[in-house]
C-alpha cells in the first residue's frame, strides 16, 4: 500500500505540474517550471535487480525522488525527498519483501551567490568530493554501482554551511569550505540518518580545477561520528573527458589520531562512448580498510544504453577477489 | 571533380552564415568578452559579473543564429548540450532564458541590466553595447 501511495502522490505532483505549466513544453530530464513561478520540479527513480554469486537474486526500487528547486535575485535552493529502497523483495524469500514507508531529506539547502565569486550554501547538500559524488544518482552515473571510495572515505552528505570561492580563467578554479557543527537535518523529522557515516561534526576543504577537457580536484576532511569516532582524510582525483571518451580515477586515504584507518582506497574508470547512446565501461577498484578487516581488489564491467539520455538501462558484472562477492547487476533509471 | 563542387559549396555555406554580435545593457559593467567567458556565462558557469547577475538569452533551437552562436562560441553539438542541462538539471540549474526572436532580445537587452544576448549584425543599434563580434 505504502509503494502505491508514493506512486500515487509522484504522478499527482507531475500531473499538477504539467496542468500548471503553461506554455512551458515539458521534455523528459528536464523539470517543469510550475506556472511562472521560481518553482521547477522534477525527481528521477531508478530499479535494480542482482544477483550475487551463491546468493539470492533480488529486485528493489531503488530510489524514487521528487527535486524543487528555483532561484529569485542572488538566492536559490534545492529540495530533494527521495525514498530509498522503497520496494525490494529477494527471490526465493518469500518473508522477504519490504517497503519502506517514509522519504529522506536528501538535499535541502538555499544558495546565497554574493558575486561572481563567493556563494554561501546552508543546509544539507552533496558534500563537494571528488567526482563522483557530485553525480550521484544512478541515472547519471556511468554504472549501476558506485565506486567504494564514495561509501567509505568522506560523508557522503554535509548538513552544515559550503563557502565556495571560483575563480575563471583559462582554467577554472573552485575552492570548497565544508563546515558542519551538528547533526544531520534528516534528525529534525526522523531518526533514520540518511547518509553513509553518522556525523555531528564535518570540516573539510577542496580544490578543483578545471578546463575544457581536463580536471583536478584535492580535498582534505575531518568528521566525527555520533559514537565519538575521529576519522581524517585525504582524496585526490581527476577527469579527462573528451566526446568519444572519458578517463577518471579517485584515490584517499583515511586515518584517525591512533592509526591509518583506510591506508588506501581508490579506483580508476575508463568509458567509452559509441553511436550517441551506447557507453563501455571498465573500472578497476582496490582498498583495504581496516575498521572491517577488509581488503578487496576488484574489476567491474558495464555497458549502458541510453534511449534517449535522461533514460539509462545498464548492466555490469563485477569480478572480486572475493568469488562470494561476484555479482551481475541490471537496472532501470529514468530522470524526469 | 565532386570534391571541387563539395569545396565551393562549403565556402557558399560558410559566406552566407549570418554574423552575430552579442550585446548587453549599456548599464552592464561588462565591456567586452572572451569565448570561454561566454561560454562559461551559457553554460551557467558563471552567473555575476563582479555583483551584477547576468540573464543569458537563447533563441529557439531551430534558429540558425543559435547554431551558430553554439557551434563558434559553445563548441558542443546540439545532442552533448542537451545532456549538459540535463545533469544541471539534477543541480538545480535551467538552460538560459529562451525568446522568439531577435528583436525581443534585443528588446529584453535594453531592459534589464544582466542581460546577454545574441542578435544579426543588421538588427544593432546604439541603445546597446557590442561585447562580442562573430568573426
Amino acid at each position: 500500500m505504502a509503494l502505491l501511495r508514493y506512486i500515487y502522490i509522484t504522478i499527482l505532483l507531475s500531473l499538477l505540474t504539467l496542468s500548471q505549466a503553461g506554455e512551458n513544453k515539458y521534455q523528459l530530464g528536464k523539470g517543469l517550471q510550475v506556472g511562472s513561478l521560481p518553482l521547477y520540479i522534477g525527481g528521477y527513480f531508478s530499479f535494480e535487480y542482482e544477483h550475487s554469486y551463491g546468493k539470492n537474486r533480488s529486485l528493489t526500487l531503488d530510489d524514487v525522488a521528487v527535486m524543487l528547486y528555483g532561484d529569485y535575485n542572488n538566492f536559490s535552493y534545492m529540495i530533494e525527498l527521495e525514498a530509498e529502497d522503497l520496494y525490494n523483495e529477494v527471490y526465493g524469500d518469500e518473508e522477504s519483501e519490504e517497503v519502506q514507508d517514509h522519504f529522506h531529506i536528501e538535499r535541502f539547502y538555499v544558495d546565497y551567490e554574493f558575486n561572481d565569486r563567493y556563494m554561501l550554501r546552508v543546509g544539507k547538500y552533496n558534500s563537494p568530493i571528488g567526482f563522483w559524488n557530485l553525480n550521484p544518482i544512478n541515472v547519471l552515473r556511468d554504472t549501476s554501482s558506485s565506486p567504494t571510495i564514495v561509501e567509505q572515505l568522506f560523508p557522503v552528505f554535509s548538513s552544515g554551511i559550503d563557502l565556495r570561492y571560483t575563480q575563471e580563467k583559462e582554467m577554472s578554479t573552485t575552492i570548497h569550505f565544508i563546515a558542519q557543527e551538528n547533526k544531520d537535518i534528516e534528525t529534525l523529522i526522523n531518526d533514520d540518518i540518511y547518509n553513509n557515516f553518522d556525523v555531528n561534526r564535518h570540516y573539510g576543504a577542496g580544490v578543483t580545477l578545471q578546463n575544457d577537457a581536463m580536471s583536478y580536484q584535492f580535498s582534505a576532511g575531518y568528521f566525527r561520528t555520533l559514537m565519538d569516532d575521529e576519522y581524517y582524510y585525504l582524496l585526490a582525483a581527476f577527469k579527462y573527458q573528451d566526446s568519444s571518451f572519458k578517463l577518471q580515477g579517485e584515490i584517499g586515504t583515511q586515518f584517525s589520531e591512533d592509526e591509518s584507518t583506510i591506508p588506501y582506497i581508490a579506483y580508476l574508470q575508463y568509458a567509452k562512448y559509441f553511436q550517441e547512446k551506447h557507453e563501455a565501461i571498465v573500472r578497476v577498484e582496490s582498498y583495504h580498510n581496516k575498521i572491517e578487516d577488509r581488503s578487496d581488489n576488484f574489476v567491474v564491467l558495464g555497458y549502458t544504453y541510453r534511449p534517449l539520455y535522461p533514460i539509462a538501462l545498464k548492466s555490469e558484472y563485477q569480478w572480486h577477489s572475493y568469488k562470494q562477492e561476484n555479482k551481475l547487476l541490471l537496472s532501470i533509471s529514468v530522470l524526469f | 571533380m565532386m570534391r571541387v563542387y563539395f569545396l565551393i559549396m562549403l565556402v557558399v555555406v560558410s559566406l552566407s552564415a549570418e554574423k552575430f554580435v552579442l550585446i548587453t545593457n549599456k548599464d552592464n559593467p561588462i565591456k567586452s568578452l572572451t569565448r570561454d567567458e561566454i561560454k562559461s556565462i551559457y553554460l551557467k558557469k558563471r552567473r555575476f559579473w563582479d555583483e551584477t547577475k547576468l540573464t543569458a538569452l537563447n533563441l529557439p533551437p531551430q534558429s540558425s543564429l543559435r547554431q551558430n552562436f553554439e557551434k563558434d562560441i559553445l563548441g558542443m553539438s546540439a545532442k552533448e548540450l542537451e545532456n549538459y542541462w540535463m545533469r544541471q538539471h539534477y543541480k538545480g540549474q535551467r538552460p538560459p532564458y529562451r525568446l522568439n526572436s531577435p528583436k525581443s532580445v534585443l528588446m529584453f537587452v535594453k531592459k534589464l541590466k544582466g542581460a546577454i544576448g545574441y542578435i544579426p549584425q543588421s538588427l544593432l543599434d546604439k541603445e546597446v553595447r557590442v561585447i562580442y563580434k562573430s568573426i
